[in-house]
């Protein structure tokens, strides 16, 4: 087949030219040899054919090949950043409220487990690959996509538009509380560990137990529903009906982690 | 006397693509069973506001009048939804009418719907099968998955859902709902599945299914009741698969 023929049977139907079709035309042209000084309009004609070939050729490449990581990187960026938010970061936030659980048990049992955490092999390999990198770059993304939504409650005030906009308003909370308390537990103690006596301190101060309150609070609802809009965003719950019940079982998780973690803060203020 | 019972309109208008919006409020003579279009035309037969100056007559957009074309959409009392179906009876007074505000206005109530028409050709959201010789017939598709498939396919590209989303707005290149629905609507077609992963790597470009953010307002606003979260979750773990076939290889990614 070749622009020849289709344009023969152009009555038929729309005639749309395929790459095949340009090159067997210009192969065609060629062993008609049509560029004879006789038709010179016919040169014009194969120097057009060639163009679009290229173009053509080129367009078909990129669509076959070509889909490295340099490309999609948004979608990629996207992708890793919902990722990072259950593996390590959801991981690392459980680990650390059942750790720090041991307060209920007494300071003893609290300053033991401090120490086996503190005392790990790699403890900087851990802590940065682990908990500082990841949540760094989930945080600023989280950042920007905070930015770019328009919210609107007002208007549409359904159940997982409430949701998207707690989502992102306890992202920007958890922000500053983690930040907050990666400063005064971990940097400003250098290399000692933090134990028992300090957290009691800090959470003595009224002011500071219920910005503890509301940090952990914020953080453990932003992993919860966070969870519930992982199991969307990689395909797992697909029908209304599965999401639903992602809903239950991701509430589920925030009452008990917030049981967790508020127990916990309750027994360093108050040593109950 | 219900005669003499106006209803009364207060809306966004906005004389051209580039100058300020501004609001203006008329009374209409109430007829029973009036919809929102029916009111906009006695505002056109008679454009007098209600100050009793002579104003231009309202500029909106319709074509169908019975929800299927999706050309009418507006903002009716601060919900998207198309007003050929919005009952005044149903209707809280006084009605508010302004026009989408994701889309660019081109007059009063008439927005330019374009980059939903992008968004579809960015997801390659047609089947290719013109060419220069019969392909002969494709192959059949299975009854049950074409009820379902059947239900994406009135998507009439509205708007609303876009109108509806927060990730939609000047701030964000997201596509919205409609397109990613599209797309699945053609990878479900047995036909259309021999060009699944044009589809696909269509919606992992920039501006893609990756700028949604399940807010899942689409799916309670969509007037014809397209199950657009549920597309927008199979689409996710379509485009994450195809993700795996781009860059481990697969025989399997075409």
């Amino acid at each position: 087949m070749n622009i020849f023929n289709a344009f023969k049977n152009r009555n038929k139907g729309t005639v749309f030219l395929t790459l095949e079709t340009v090159r067997s035309t210009i192969n065609m042209s060629q062993l008609y040899n049509v560029n004879s000084s006789y038709f010179p309009f016919l040169r014009n004609v194969r120097v057009e054919l060639l163009n679009m070939y290229n173009i053509m050729k080129l367009t078909t490449d990129q669509i076959k090949g070509g889909n490295t990581l340099t490309e999609h990187r948004e979608f990629l960026t996207r992708r890793l950043h919902s990722l990072l938010g259950v593996i390590p970061i959801g991981i690392f936030l459980i680990q650390h409220l059942v750790v720090n659980h041991f307060a209920v048990y007494g300071e003893e049992n609290f300053n033991k487990a401090a120490e086996f955490m503190h005392s790990l092999p790699f403890r900087l390999v851990l802590e940065f690959g682990v908990i500082f990198i990841p949540i760094l770059f989930h945080a600023i993304l989280g950042v920007y996509i905070v930015f770019v939504a328009r919210n609107n409650m007002r208007n549409y005030s359904f159940f997982r538009n409430w949701m998207f906009y707690l989502q992102r308003i306890t992202g920007v909370i958890t922000f500053v509380f983690v930040v907050w308390h990666v400063w005064e537990t971990r940097i400003q103690l250098g290399s000692e560990g933090a134990d028992y006596s300090l957290m009691e301190g800090i959470l003595s101060n009224p002011f500071m137990f219920w910005f503890y309150m509301i940090g952990v609070l914020s953080t453990i609802f932003h992993f919860a529903n966070g969870l519930w809009s992982f199991c969307v965003t990689w395909g797992i719950t697909q029908t209304p009906k599965s999401q639903k019940i992602a809903t239950y079982a991701t509430l589920i998780v925030f009452l008990a982690l917030s049981y967790v973690g508020v127990r916990t803060i309750i027994t360093f203020a108050y040593g109950v | 006397m219900a005669d003499n019972k106006t209803i009364t309109f207060i809306i966004t208008r906005q004389d051209s693509p580039d100058s300020n919006s501004y609001k203006e409020t008329f009374k209409v003579p109430y007829k029973p069973n009036m919809n929102v279009i029916s009111a906009l035309m006695e505002i056109r037969q008679n454009p007098v506001n209600a100050n009793g100056e002579k104003t231009t007559p309202v500029q909106w957009d319709m074509n169908c009048l019975e929800e299927v074309c999706g050309a009418c959409s507006m903002v009716i009392n601060g919900v998207a939804r198309q007003s050929c179906a919005a009952l005044v009876d149903q209707l809280d007074h006084p009605i508010h009418l302004e026009p989408m505000s994701t889309f660019p206005v081109v007059r009063d109530l008439i927005v330019d719907r374009e980059r939903m028409f992008d968004a579809l050709k960015q997801v390659k959201a047609w089947i290719p099968i013109d060419g220069t010789h019969d392909l002969g017939p494709g192959p059949r598709m299975p009854e049950k998955k074409r009820q379902w498939a059947y239900e994406l396919s009135k998507c009439m590209t509205c708007g609303v859902c876009l109108e509806a989303c927060p990730n939609v707005n000047d701030k964000s290149n997201f596509i919205g709902p409609a397109a990613i629905s599209q797309a699945r609507l053609f990878n479900a077609h047995p036909t259309g599945a021999m060009n699944a992963s044009e589809r696909l790597n269509g919606l992992m470009e920039d501006g893609g299914i990756d700028g949604c953010g399940n807010s899942q307002n689409c799916v309670q606003v969509c007037p014809k009741g397209i199950p657009l979260t549920t597309s927008i979750a199979a689409m996710n773990r379509a485009t994450n698969i195809q993700a795996f076939k781009n860059f481990f290889g697969s025989d399997n990614a075409h």
